[in-house]
This record gives C-alpha cells, sequence and structure tokens, in this order.
C-alpha cells in the first residue's frame, strides 16, 4: 500500500431525516477522501452535518444516497455482516465520556468489549483480554489497578481515557474522534488533546477529528474541511486556511475565535 | 423518608418470608388435618390465636398460608417479566409504525382486570392456584412490556450502544450487555410493585373460591371461612386480614424505596 492511499472515499453522500414538512437535509452532495495517514479536521457550527457525516462514515447510518468506501472496498449497501473489515479498523471516540461508557459495566469489560465482538474477533484472532487492557490502560496513562472500578469513579478526563483505551483495542488503523475534548473541563483538555496526538503518531493512524473549535483543529489537524448547511464549503491544509481563507463563512469563523487583547 | 420506607418493606417482606419458610420445617399444630382443638377457640394457649371453624391451629394455617402467598407472588411476577421484559425490549427495537402497533395492543391488554381474566380462566381451566398464577401473571404482562420497552428506548439512545454497535455487536448481545443490566432496576420496582398486586389478587381469588382449593390454607380462603362466624367469632377474619395488609404493605414499601433510591433526582436532593 502507497502511503497516498485512500482509506475513505465518500461520493455524493446525502442524507435526509423524515419527510413531508418535517424534512430535514442533514448532508447534500458531499465528495470527501480521507487520505492513508492524514489528520482530517472536520469543523462547523451545530447542525452544519458533522455528526452525519461521520456516522456515516462509520456505517452507523445509511445514506439516503451518494455512497462510501473503505480502503477500496465498498460500504454502503452491504450487509452488516460482511462489515467486519470496516468495523474493526475504524473506531470511534464519543464527544461525552459520561454517556458513551455503560455506567453498569467495569472499566475492564468496557475496553475489552471490541475484542468480545465475535466480527472482530474474526478479523484480529483471540488476543489476551487481561494482557490487552494493561496495556492499553498504561498507553492512555491509567493505572491498571483501576480496571474493576466504574466509570462513575473516574474524572471527566479520566473517562475521556477510558473511551479512547475501548477505542484502540481492536487496532484500528482510522479513529474517529468526535469532538473528544467539548464535555471536558477547560484544564484537562489539553491533556488529553495531547493523549490523541500521541497515539495517533505512536500507533500510525488515521484521525478525523470533528471540532467546532478551530483552534484545536489547527492544533492537531493537518487538513480541514469547513463544512455549514451539510455542504463542504472549503477544504484545505490547516495552516492556509488559517492564513488564507477562501469563503466569507470561514472567515466569519476565524473571526469569531476569541482572542486575547495583543495576543 | 426513602430509607425509612425502604427499611420497613424489607423488614415486612422478610416477615413472609420467616414464616413461609419456618411453616416448609414447622408449624406448631398440624395445619391442614389436626381438629382436635374446640372449634372457634379465642387464643389461648396453645392455639395462640385460637382455632377455625374445624378446630385446626389458626396460627399453624396463618404460617403456611404464607406459602401460597409467597409463592403465587414468586411465579406470577416470574411469568410477568419472562413474557414482558423480553418481549419489551424487541419492541424497543421494531420500527416506530410496529412498535406502535404494539404498544396499542398491550393497552387494550391492560384494560383487562385480572381477576376479570383469572375468573374466565378458572371457568375454562378450572379454579386453583396454578390457573390464579398464570391469570395475574398474564395480566401483570402489558406492564412490563410498556416499562421495558421504555427503558431499553432510552438505553438504545445512548452513545455506549453506539460505541457497541461500532464495534459490530450484535442487536442480542447489545441487549444482553447493555439494555438489560440498565434496565434491572425500573424491572425490579415494577416486579415489587406486582408482587403486591399478586398477593391481593390471589388472596381475593381464593375469596372468591378460584384460587388455593381446601384443606390447603391460604389467606384469602380463611377470610373466606371467617365469613360465615363472622358474629360468633371476629377474630377469625382479623388475622388472615392483617398478614394481607402487611405482605401487601411490605411489597409496596419495597417497590415505592427502590424507586426513590434508584431515582438519581431525588438521591442528589438528599
Amino acid at each position: 500500500m502507497t502511503a497516498d492511499k485512500e482509506m475513505f472515499a465518500a461520493v455524493g453522500l446525502t442524507r435526509v431525516f423524515g419527510r413531508g414538512a418535517g424534512r430535514v437535509l442533514a448532508l447534500e452532495g458531499v465528495d470527501l477522501t480521507v487520505r492513508r495517514g492524514e489528520r482530517l479536521g472536520v469543523v462547523g457550527e451545530s447542525g452544519s452535518g458533522k455528526s452525519t457525516l461521520i456516522r456515516l462514515l462509520a456505517a452507523l447510518d445509511t445514506p439516503t444516497a451518494g455512497s462510501v468506501s473503505f480502503e477500496g472496498q465498498p460500504v454502503t449497501g452491504r450487509p452488516e455482516r460482511e462489515l467486519g473489515f470496516l468495523r474493526r479498523r475504524v473506531q470511534i471516540v464519543f464527544q461525552d465520556p459520561r454517556a458513551s461508557l455503560d455506567p453498569r459495566m467495569k472499566v475492564r469489560r468496557i475496553i475489552t468489549e471490541p475484542l468480545r465482538s465475535p466480527m472482530i474477533r474474526a478479523e484480529l484472532g483471540d488476543l489476551d483480554p487481561d494482557a490487552r487492557v494493561r496495556e492499553l490502560m498504561e498507553a492512555v496513562g491509567l493505572d491498571y489497578a483501576d480496571a474493576d472500578r466504574y466509570p462513575h469513579e473516574f474524572s471527566g478526563g479520566q473517562r475521556q481515557r477510558i473511551a479512547i483505551a475501548r477505542a484502540l483495542a481492536p487496532k484500528p488503523h482510522v479513529l474517529i474522534a468526535d469532538e473528544p475534548v467539548s464535555a471536558l473541563d477547560v484544564s484537562v483538555r489539553a491533556q488529553v488533546l495531547n493523549l490523541l496526538d500521541d497515539l495517533v503518531d505512536r500507533f500510525g493512524l488515521t484521525m478525523i477529528f470533528v471540532s467546532h473549535d478551530l483552534r484545536v483543529v489547527r492544533h492537531v489537524c493537518s487538513r480541514a474541511i469547513v463544512m455549514r448547511q451539510g455542504r463542504i464549503v472549503e477544504s484545505a491544509p490547516t495552516a492556509s486556511l488559517f492564513s488564507d481563507p477562501q469563503t466569507d463563512y470561514t472567515r466569519a469563523l476565524l473571526a469569531a475565535i476569541p482572542a486575547f487583547r495583543g495576543a | 423518608m426513602s430509607r425509612l420506607q425502604l427499611r420497613l418493606g424489607l423488614v415486612l417482606v422478610a416477615l413472609v418470608a420467616v414464616m413461609a419458610l419456618v411453616s416448609v420445617f414447622w408449624t406448631p399444630f398440624d395445619a391442614l388435618y389436626n381438629t382436635s382443638f374446640p372449634r372457634l377457640r379465642p387464643p389461648e394457649w396453645p392455639n395462640v390465636l385460637g382455632t377455625d371453624r374445624l378446630g385446626r391451629d389458626v396460627f399453624s394455617r396463618l404460617l403456611v398460608g404464607a406459602q401460597s402467598c409467597l409463592v403465587v407472588g414468586v411465579i406470577s411476577v416470574g411469568i410477568a417479566t419472562l413474557l414482558g421484559v423480553p418481549a419489551g425490549i424487541v419492541t424497543a427495537q421494531l420500527p416506530k409504525a410496529a412498535s406502535e402497533v404494539v404498544m396499542r395492543a398491550t393497552d387494550v391488554a391492560q384494560a383487562f382486570p385480572a381477576l376479570l381474566l383469572a375468573i374466565l380462566l378458572a371457568g375454562v381451566f378450572g379454579g386453583g392456584t396454578v390457573t390464579a398464577m398464570v391469570a395475574i401473571g398474564l395480566a401483570a404482562v402489558p406492564q412490563f412490556i410498556r416499562i421495558a420497552r421504555a427503558g431499553a428506548l432510552s438505553v438504545l439512545a445512548s452513545d455506549y450502544v453506539l460505541a457497541a454497535r461500532s464495534c459490530g455487536s450484535s442487536r442480542l448481545t447489545i441487549a444482553r450487555t447493555h439494555v438489560l443490566p440498565n434496565i434491572a432496576p425500573l424491572v425490579g420496582v415494577q416486579a415489587s410493585v406486582t408482587f403486591a398486586m399478586a398477593i391481593l389478587a390471589e388472596a381475593a381469588l381464593s375469596y372468591l373460591g378460584l384460587g388455593t382449593q381446601p384443606p390447603t390454607p391460604s389467606w384469602g380462603s380463611m377470610l373466606k371461612d371467617a365469613q360465615s362466624v363472622w358474629y360468633g367469632s371476629p377474630l377469625q377474619a382479623v388475622w388472615p386480614g392483617i398478614a394481607i395488609a402487611l405482605a401487601v404493605l411490605g411489597f409496596n414499601l419495597l417497590g415505592d424505596g427502590l424507586r426513590d433510591l434508584l431515582d438519581p433526582k431525588l438521591r442528589e436532593v438528599t
């Protein structure tokens, strides 16, 4: 595989929710390619279609029109049982770890949940779950001694680390992070971002990073797309997006970043 | 307040359980056939609660009666849980239109009184403990479907289920590992309240002669027997009446206490 190989390719992706008067066009004819090793930022205000886009990429929802392929294999229109390759290689870190970790499951079971999925076991073979939990907890900076605790016993930042460990468990190729720090205390955001940064480097991951915060995207991503009302309005390397925005909307978003006087 | 409710409920429920358990191994006198005492004796040693109109020891019969009360409660709640909870979880995963159809059907079923169903079943299959348990259990199924479906819907909409789906977990796995543990508290509360309803229904059915059959004592049938001697020996009706009231109160308090304990909003206030 060449370094430039496409991970995701989406063509004409459209998703409509509801019908009649309540019809919402969440995504409209989105074309997108994500290359191997890339760190793609997806920026836009709420309702711009960011979450719909990543759900379609992760095959958690079906597009109304258009198609998605992953590592050259078609995803759209295939039954769930044929999606094992995608399920193992694409993992998601959700926004709020209070909602994305089952409150009645111990950390050990949460992290190994992907390893118990028959679909992922078929791809990955059987791994020693205890050894894997230790490995992953250490990788995300948690103490293995805490593996038999429940999520509510951890702080917000630690819970997001648990969610990251779960996402890394099946040795994915792509990590989709859906606003991974916006539900966290400002004081721990940088730590979690740096952790993601390190892990993506260390495991050679491709990352799709959804955020409404342009500063965070500049810090983490190499390229970014700007979304508005279900369309991609701009796609550029992060550096040039900041220095030379091409659309008024991007300029408006940049202008909306609060700045300290004199900074 | 809720702690007190819960404790009182637990004490009363434990009392019924102890009565039932003890009576399996030991009763002061034979509760079914020992008619050697004077009839309708007021409470005096060795018949601490007196004797009934056939000269049987009332205390012994009250102890044995706790058995049928618990057995009917456990079996009928068991039937309702085993049928209602899976049905509710499955309904939650159906498409919206199909789900609505099921819910309207449960509305209709819920409007049908348990006692009427029991009388109907008794008419077809003959009265008895088994018929009573099945009827009470079936009548409670719609409530369990509602509770389980409502709980399952909120769990299925959560991010941790989305995370499980993104690992390729099947619906069955998700139902087993995420939905069931998270709706278990809700189901527990419902089971406790239904248990109280079942005790009352069994007593009513036995009173009507459609539940536990003689000579096996149940609190409902003891109440029925007491009716004919009401003017001479009112205490005959008081003992099983108190037993029923306390058992029902116990399970209701337990249910309410559990509900308050599990409601995070109320918990944060206290």
